[in-house]
């Protein structure tokens, strides 16, 4: 589904991904850990397009065909979700509103009908109950006003909404109490399918208690250094980053 | 509420401090002002006949112009004709060492708290004072003169580096920018000159004291500051007059040059008499403070503390012409008794990318106008633009006032431009838990002012954010509410 | 060196004294020689004028030579009906009320021609009318009161809800010429009384239009007003308006200002709280593209204690578009225990769009809430970014935002019906500017 080949990319001249190299099939779920800085959160926004990065080298293929050469809303209706570490606050555009626009643009690609309006409401009330997301912040604007916990759960309420071939969480599990965390993840596992792909971007062990990858990854200094299943994950929890920096360098 | 306004009110009867006057002779011209007290100024200096066309041609503008009106300002008709143009102390200006200096003089800056000597070593500043109209002593010329940092005093400077001068004065303010500017253009006595070289960096503060002295003089300084490319630079100014039952005029100009990648920062603590408790008295203060960042990455900022004057009318401004340039205008002012201040600034951004922040904090007392006036002017090339305000007012009492008026202009889509403002007293609650706390109310006043006051006081250099926090809480005595 | 344009004013009033007054009663024509004189003295404001920063009057009288008809003209214009929106109607021409009369309706509520009024309810008319419009200190007010021949007239006795809202149709047409027309509004909302009125102002034909609009709006003790003010006029078209409204102790007064004209606009929103308890609330937007110019000044003034106002105006500039706001929150000595905020919100679009704000704060007592903020910025690209995520194309995400923007403020109509209308409007001007 998605294949990432000696990816580099930099900001503002400075080279943050320095050959990456990622294959993700269907049904996978991925997890990229790493030290702060290692390029995690960038490697999602290059993958989604953000404006602020620029590729200089590599190539990456999602579905079979070329993604870099598209831009931020092609890739999105193609079924690349990114949940956002900071989600935007955009006043006055109202979820609802909002939701429809990218629902019906993703379902234009895909060559679907429009939903009525009833249809859309409710699949919003089906959608929101996944995460447990009151009923009343969705007739709000995006993500304003929301707390912390309500702007994650809002993005995985977005995800369910699209339903991605490929979703990318950068940091989705940050800055959430336990009972947030677990409904945001049991959001994501109920999500699970065995035609879409998950990538988690994390930090801590604590989200693969719920969701349990397929693959564990360590990024660092902007490369994939190491790559296991999900007992990697524990074993970092424990020990920390140190022996396999050192056994990199 | 009601014991609140009654110790504001006796608070507000505060003397003022720095009120005497100096007993020496003084070298006047007469009253008045025509062509032949111009030319007579300038001879009096010894000036080359460029400056004094210079100063002709600014009095002849200076006769099509009217004062301006247009400031929250209630300014009592002044009679041009009726003011000393130029008092100098009559002692020769050029001393070699301490001791040949006037013990009077003396005696007068160190009741001001200005040492002129091993205090100001210690304090690492270089004074050069002016009292009245002519520079008295400039200290640590030499030790600066090692670096090629030129710090003189003006007619010093137009003697000694004529080509700096020339190129740099009116560059910024112009005769024909404003009455006053025109006014100090025709008649300014003295004033201090400070040029520091490329790449230099200024390893102590420099210092102006101005004094007013003498009965029915006006003051009219001029500063002229030059950072050439990559330098640094911080001037400190201070202000004081003797109480008189008059008003006195003070309208002096000062033009900042930054140069590219240098930097110049810009400390005033004014306080000349205020006029007594009845508005008797006190010090006109009509100033036309300007800068501008000429090269890209320059910085110039200003700070003031204003707590004098019978009437301030100043804006300290910045032209950000350089690509990235940053200025910044930092104020505390504060009124009390019959007091008026107008006081803000322009910060107009030309250059690229240019940076812009202004704090400014009111305090009125007792039955006094304060106003904020700002212009933040973003030109049409100054893409990338971006200018923050903060401006508080606090009010003490109900008989007070005070005002914002700023005015944000755009003709670029990229530039940022967010203005706020809040009015505020101190409250009850605040008050009873100090009290609670064992101080008492005059002492809980000063210390909330100083907390309201405290970004700005950051921004001064350390001796003279020490002073201000004292001007503060005296000039706030007889005011809390 | 020619007349002034004041002087010029002046011979048309002179010459045509019999025809203004035509129809009003004697007490109302007797002022009018002074409000000349008073418009003689103050003057045309300039650009330069605090009152009109950046909106330069003078200029607009000078730049065009403009007729001045003194009666009722034929040329209708084709006009929308408006049918769908909610309301009793009447549609003033001109600056002349097409019916030519004022109607009573059965709970008591009197509407229509306002010179019909001052002759009908000549008591009542007079008690209220030039009681608030600031004759003494703007020339255009006091230019409007020498001139006016006729106008709308709304008048809610005491603890009288009005049952049906209201809707003035300020229509202007002409077949060829540019024209100079005075328009005016009386409103009393009595003790206890509540009332929703709409105006909306429009062209048609030759739009060279300059309106002199004043209205006075006079709200009882613990009264209400919902007022919302739709400016459509076309390109080339010019509207000065001064609205005063006075408020009285416990009365609420909510105005909505939506300024999508294609012209000129510079509307003008002064009100008094003149008793404790008052409210006040103001939202505005302005859109301005092309060659126009729309301005919205806002002055507030606490003169008791104990009262609250809020304004909210938004606009956006695009391209060579002037957006100018003018805001003043006056508190008086002793009128304690205020509560006022002012924010201005603007975008700019354009490199060649010009946007000026200014705030104002004039502030007498110490035990009062005052704040004020103001901006001029842009889109936020991280907000276009996101939605693009989402498979929002980047020109939709940008109309989304710009609609959330504009409907913030649309939204506070009195009406539904009003409230589509309007969101129409603002449609079709976000997608030409």
């Amino acid at each position: 589904m998605l294949e990432v080949r000696n990816l580099h990319a930099t900001v503002a001249g400075k080279e943050v991904l320095r050959g990456i190299d990622l294959t993700v099939r269907a049904g996978e779920v991925h997890a990229i850990m790493g030290p702060n800085g290692s390029g995690k959160s960038t490697f999602a926004s290059v993958l989604a397009g953000s404006p602020r990065y620029e590729v200089t080298a590599g190539e990456v293929t999602f579905l079979g065909e070329d993604l870099l050469g598209k831009s931020v809303e092609e890739r999105a209706r193609e079924g690349l979700f990114l949940g956002f570490q900071y989600p935007v606050e955009i006043p006055g555009v109202s979820m609802a509103n909002f939701m429809k626009a990218a629902v019906a643009e993703r379902r234009k690609h895909l060559g679907e009908e429009p939903l009525t309006s009833a249809e859309f409401l409710r699949m919003m009330r089906e959608k929101a109950a996944i995460v447990e997301l009151d009923s009343k912040l969705v007739s709000r604007s995006v993500n304003e006003g929301f707390s912390g916990g309500e702007k994650k759960k809002n993005e995985i309420f977005q995800m369910a909404m699209l339903s991605p071939k490929l979703a990318v969480l950068d940091e989705t599990d940050s800055g959430l109490d336990i009972d947030a965390l677990r409904i945001v993840a049991t959001g994501v596992e109920k999500l699970r399918r065995p035609d879409n792909a998950t990538v988690l971007i994390t930090h801590y062990q604590r989200l693969l208690d719920y969701i349990v990858p397929d693959f564990v990854h360590v990024l660092y200094k902007g490369r994939i250094i190491y790559s296991g299943d999900k007992e990697l994950a524990v074993k970092l929890e424990h020990e920390g980053y140190d022996w396999l920096i050192n056994e990199h360098q | 509420m009601e014991e609140n306004n009654k110790l504001l009110e006796d608070l507000a009867g505060q003397d003022y401090k720095y009120g005497f006057v100096t007993d020496i002779d003084t070298d006047t011209i007469p009253r008045g002002l025509n062509e032949r007290i111009v030319r007579a100024i300038s001879e009096k200096k010894g000036e080359p006949a460029w400056m004094t066309e210079y100063r002709l041609r600014a009095y002849r503008h200076w006769l099509t112009m009217t004062p301006p009106r247009w400031a929250h300002l209630e300014i009592p008709e002044i009679d041009f004709q009726d003011i000393i143009y130029y008092a100098a102390p009559r002692t020769d200006p050029k001393y070699k060492s301490m001791d040949e200096v006037d013990p009077e003089l003396k005696a007068t800056f160190d009741k001001l708290g200005i040492p002129l000597e091993e205090q100001m070593a210690l304090a690492g500043v270089a004074v050069d004072a002016v009292m009245d109209s002519v520079s008295v002593k400039t200290t640590y010329k030499e030790t600066l003169a090692d670096l090629g940092i030129v710090f003189c005093s003006m007619s010093e400077a137009i003697r000694d580096y004529p080509e700096l001068v020339r190129k740099y004065l009116g560059s910024v303010v112009p005769y024909t920018d404003n009455f006053y500017a025109a006014l100090n253009a025709a008649v300014f006595s003295d004033g201090s000159f400070c040029y520091i070289p490329k790449g230099v960096r200024c390893p102590m503060e420099l210092s102006t004291y101005f004094r007013i002295n003498a009965a029915g003089t006006g003051q009219f300084e001029r500063t002229l500051i030059v950072a050439d490319e990559g330098a640094y630079v911080s001037y400190l100014e201070g202000c004081t007059a003797p109480r008189r039952d008059e008003n006195q005029l003070h309208a002096a100009v000062v033009e900042i040059v930054v140069l590219k990648d240098a930097e110049v920062k810009y400390s005033t603590v004014q306080n000349w008499y205020p006029g007594d408790r009845e508005g008797r008295g006190g010090i006109y203060n009509f100033v036309t403070k300007r800068g501008i960042c000429k090269g890209d990455n320059a910085r110039l900022s200003w700070t003031q503390v204003e707590t004098g004057s019978a009437i301030t009318w100043k804006y300290p401004s910045c032209i950000l012409a350089g690509d990235n340039s940053v200025g910044e205008f930092y104020s505390v002012a504060m009124t009390n008794h019959f007091q008026q201040a107008d006081t803000g600034t322009k910060m107009i951004h030309i250059g690229r990318n240019t940076r812009s922040r202004i704090v400014s904090k009111g305090i009125s007392a007792g039955k006094s106008q304060n106003s904020y006036r700002g212009l933040v002017r973003i030109a049409k090339g100054a893409d990338g633009a971006k200018n923050y305000s903060q401006c508080d007012s606090l009010l003490l009492g109900d008989k007070c006032g005070a005002h914002t008026f700023p005015y944000l202009e755009s003709s670029n889509p990229t530039a940022v431009v967010e203005h706020e403002a809040t009015t505020s007293k101190i409250s009850e609650e605040q008050l009873y838990y100090c009290n609670q706390r064992g101080l008492s109310t005059e002492d809980a006043v000063a210390l909330i002012v100083g907390g309201y006051a405290r970004e700005v006081l950051g921004k001064l250099p350390m001796e003279f954010a020490v002073e201000a926090q004292k001007l503060l809480s005296i000039s706030l005595e007889g005011s809390v509410g | 060196m020619g007349q002034t344009i004041e002087q010029k004013l002046s011979d048309i009033y002179v010459s045509n004294l019999d025809i203004i007054g035509e129809g009003f009663p004697a007490a109302f024509i007797a002022p009018r020689s002074g409000y000349i004189e008073n418009f003689m003295l103050l003057g045309l404001p300039s650009g330069r004028d605090e009152r009109y920063l950046h909106s330069d009057v003078r200029q607009l009288f000078a730049s065009e030579e403009r007729e001045t008809y003194f009666t009722q003209l034929s040329e209708r214009g084709e006009f929308d009906p408006l049918d769908a929106i909610e309301g009793r109607r009447i549609v003033v021409e001109n600056g002349f009320c097409s019916e030519q009369m004022v109607r009573t309706l059965p709970d008591g509520v009197i509407f229509g021609s306002l010179r019909d009024a001052a002759t009908r309810y000549e008591e009542l008319v007079l008690r209220h009318y030039n009681a608030v419009a600031d004759n003494g200190g703007d020339a255009l007010t006091a230019l409007n009161s020498a001139f006016m021949q006729d106008g709308a007239f709304l008048y809610v006795p005491s603890g009288v809800h009005a049952a049906e809202k209201f809707l003035i149709d300020m229509r202007f047409a002409s077949a060829e010429s540019a024209q100079l027309c005075f328009s005016r509004m009386l409103v009393v909302v009595e003790d206890g009384a509540s009332v929703e009125v709409a105006v909306i102002w429009r062209t048609a034909g030759d739009t060279r239009f300059l309106v002199n609009g004043v209205r006075e709006a006079i709200v009882g003790r613990d009264a209400s007003l919902t007022l919302t003010e739709v400016n459509r006029m076309g390109v080339g078209s010019n509207l000065v308006l001064n609205g005063y409204v006075r408020q009285e102790s416990g009365s609420r007064a909510e105005t909505t200002v939506d300024e999508l004209g294609e012209g000129f606009a510079r509307m003008g929103y002064a009100t008094d709280l003149i008793g404790r308890d008052a409210e006040s609330k103001l939202w505005g937007l302005y859109l301005a593209g092309g060659e126009e110019h729309a301005s919205i000044a806002v002055e507030v003034r606490h003169q008791v204690p104990s009262c609250r106002s809020y304004e909210l105006v938004k606009g956006i500039a695009s391209g060579s578009a002037v957006g100018s706001f003018s805001g003043l929150v006056y508190v008086a000595p002793g009128a304690q225990q205020t509560d006022a905020m002012q924010q201005n919100r603007n975008l700019q679009m354009s490199d060649t769009a010009r946007i000026y704000t200014r705030p104002q704060l004039e502030i007498y007592a110490d035990d009062v809430k005052c704040s004020h903020g103001s901006t001029i910025g842009q889109l936020d690209d991280e907000a276009v970014y996101y939605m693009r995520q989402r498979g929002i194309g980047e020109a939709e995400a940008r109309r989304m935002q710009l609609f959330g923007f504009v409907d913030d403020i649309i939204s506070r109509c009195g009406c539904e019906s009003l409230c589509e209308y309007v969101r129409e409007a603002a449609r079709d001007r976000l997608e030409t500017i």
